[in-house]
């Protein structure tokens, strides 16, 4: 009862309402252009939005988080681009049905689908917090720390081709944020003299180089193609049918908000799942799936709009994040000066409920700019490039600089995205690192109190990591590890080979 | 395995040496500042960073191992290097002359530098744009947040 009146004084708070809709707009061009990224967007919010009341700063990002995820699906069907990877899938249905002239129709589902997707996620987000927070108080300094490594060994797993670059990535990041004082001892580390790295990376600088300078970078050097644009006419479309593919858009949402809970796996990954369960189990769909089958976009949608609900789990209970915008959102918290984890919803439960409100009521916007602005904006996601490049250049330079008025913090922005640059060229996914410089302080923190800890009793070994719920997370990594090592394929492989010429 | 030495692999070649050179680094770093500071390893500033070096090296180890397996014929990733290079020189330089000449200008010379040289002709629309987003993101941060712009 206390949490539906905490939503809903936030609901009926219309400066709150407001600045969710901002972002809900903003959203809306961000995710639907490509080039431009909800990480970017959000990223470059952090630094707009540091010297704003927590909750104003949350409604804005919550409204471009949720809005900017759907607004992917619009470039996906109107010109086969995907506004954002998690779009990716809308495209293989979504596109062919808009090539049809049904490209309203197509739009409509994916709106209908990701507002369901949404609502969805939250409402496990709302149910499923406080058990989490409630296991997660059981936590010990070494699980905190273990939970964080399983983190980023998951994340380069799965954002990256080669696992052994997705972990060096992570290992990047975790160097980054270790440079700074000592917040143990107070030692000066890793400045090699340099004044202004005493205080440390300052995260804004880092996110906005890597999400935004870097995707700068990266759409110059690649050369500018003619996209072909699907004219979006108005459709009537029964409501009953839409509906009729509600049922199983619960399943697709399920298994979205799961995977986004999984630190690093996401939109994409869930939208892929979600798309081969649609397969085996729709057997007689509108049409081939990949030909423009509504079930498909249904299914894409749900899943990976129901990932951002999921991918706020893991990052309020236990302060990892699920995905590179809930690691910039962490940041956001840091930079207000909020703790998440355990004890949040205890402590900060106004904040919790600003995110859940922030959430169902950028959904509602979701619907209603969905419906009404996304059929008429197919002339604005085809902006061209060198319009749109000059003046995201200056938002990056000038959101890095306002975070401290600092020109140093500029300069760091401008590192971060040539090294962003040149990561994403050669196959390096950024995703490990930023959750990386998010988490590095408290893996570091944790694991030196682990092992101060442990160093005071008799059984050292069993101190550190003799609990239950230590050994699982040893297990969880180590799963990840080997089930990404291409040496253990290769043996396993061979063994089954030699078994089957045996046999 | 073929043999020979391709742009691709050179460059993977390159990426292994470079990182197991930074490994090492830091694992000398992280040690000799260890024992210089004289404090115990379980509160040592140090420990942390030698994990990471030490989970650092195998890694360099497998893209060394996975240069070596890459084939002669293995693409690599080209980009318009010009291009890359001028935008990112130009925005350096823009970052670097800032504070001397103040925002608003350096801003619309940015803009107007990088609408051009990005192929946009349109004289009057660069001149709009130029001066008009310069005078937007001047107001909102400057007036608005408070941000004391060079």
């Amino acid at each position: 009862m206390t949490e539906l009146l905490g939503i809903f004084s936030y609901a009926v708070d219309l400066r709150f309402i407001f600045l969710v809709f901002i972002g809900s707009l903003s959203g809306l061009f961000v995710g639907s252009i490509p080039g431009l990224s909800v990480s970017m967007a959000t990223a470059l919010l952090v630094s707009i939005t540091y010297s704003w009341q927590t909750s104003d700063a949350l409604a804005t990002i919550m409204g471009v988080y949720v809005v900017g995820v759907f607004s992917g699906a619009i470039s996906a069907i109107l010109i086969n681009i995907p506004g954002a990877p998690s779009s990716v899938v809308t495209t293989m249905d979504g596109f062919p049905l808009a090539k049809k002239g049904d490209a309203y129709k197509a739009l409509i589902y994916a709106v209908a689908y990701s507002f369901v997707g949404t609502i969805f996620g939250f409402a496990a987000l709302a149910v499923v917090a406080k058990p989490i927070s409630a296991i997660a108080l059981r936590f010990t300094p070494m699980d905190y720390f273990l939970l964080a490594t399983f983190g980023l060994t998951t994340v380069g797993s799965l954002t990256t081709k080669h696992f052994a670059k997705g972990l060096i990535s992570a290992c990047l990041g975790l160097f980054f944020s270790m440079i700074g004082i000592d917040s143990v001892m107070g030692t000066a580390r890793l400045t090699f003299g340099i004044y202004d790295l005493q205080a440390g990376i300052n995260i804004v600088p880092a996110l906005v180089g890597l999400f935004g300078f870097s995707e700068v970078l990266m759409v110059v050097s690649s050369s500018e193609s003619k996209e072909e644009v699907n004219s979006v006419k108005y459709q009537k479309i029964p409501f009953k049918e839409i509906m009729k593919h509600f049922p199983l858009s619960l399943w697709y949402a399920a298994i979205g908000t799961v995977i986004g809970a999984l630190p690093g796996a996401g939109g994409p990954v869930a939208a892929f799942l979600a798309y081969s369960q649609s397969k085996k189990i729709v057997k007689n769909p509108s049409v081939p799936f990949g030909e423009g089958a509504v079930e498909g976009i249904v299914a894409s949608e749900s899943a990976n709009n129901a990932c951002i609900g999921g991918a706020m789990i893991p990052m309020l209970t236990l302060a990892i994040p699920g995905d590179a915008v809930t690691a910039i959102i962490l940041s956001v918290f840091y930079v207000h000066g909020l703790r998440p984890g355990p004890m949040f919803i205890q402590t900060s439960g106004s904040m919790f409920h600003a995110i859940l409100a922030g959430g169902f009521i950028g959904s509602i916007f979701l619907l209603l700019l969905g419906l009404f602005v996304a059929p008429r904006i197919s002339k604005v996601i085809t902006v061209p490039k060198r319009i749109l490049l000059p003046m995201v250049t200056i938002l990056c330079i000038i959101g890095s600089f306002a975070t401290n008025n600092r020109m140093f913090d500029v300069y760091l922005m401008f590192f971060f995205g040539v090294l962003g640059f040149f990561m994403r060229k050669r196959d390096y996914s950024v995703a490990p690192m930023t959750l990386a410089i998010v988490l590095g302080g408290m893996m570091d923190s944790n694991f030196r109190r682990a092992i101060s800890l442990a160093s005071s009793e008799d059984a050292f070994m069993k101190a550190l990591i003799g609990r239950p719920i230590t050994i699982l997370l040893i297990i969880f990594i180590l799963i990840t590890l080997l089930s990404n090592s291409k040496s253990l394929k290769k043996f396993l492989l061979k063994r089954r080979m030699l078994h089957a010429s045996n046999g | 395995m073929e043999t020979g030495f391709s742009k691709a692999k050179i460059y993977a070649y390159l990426e292994g040496i470079f990182f197991l050179l930074c490994s090492l680094a830091l694992i000398a770093y992280s040690l000799s500042e260890h024992y210089a500071a004289h404090v115990e390893w379980k509160q040592s500033p140090y420990l942390f960073p030698l994990l990471i070096a030490f989970f650092l090296l195998p890694l360099s180890l497998a893209l060394l191992r996975q240069a070596h397996s890459l084939k002669k014929d293995s693409p690599n990733p080209e980009f318009l290097f010009r291009d890359t290079v001028i935008v990112g020189g130009m925005t350096l330089l823009y970052i670097v002359i800032m504070p001397y000449i103040t925002f608003i200008i350096a801003t619309i010379l940015l803009l107007i530098g990088l609408f051009l040289y990005l192929g946009e002709r349109r004289y009057v629309l660069i001149g709009v744009l130029s001066v008009g987003f310069t005078l937007i993101i001047y107001a909102i941060f400057d007036i608005a947040l408070h941000v004391m712009l060079p």
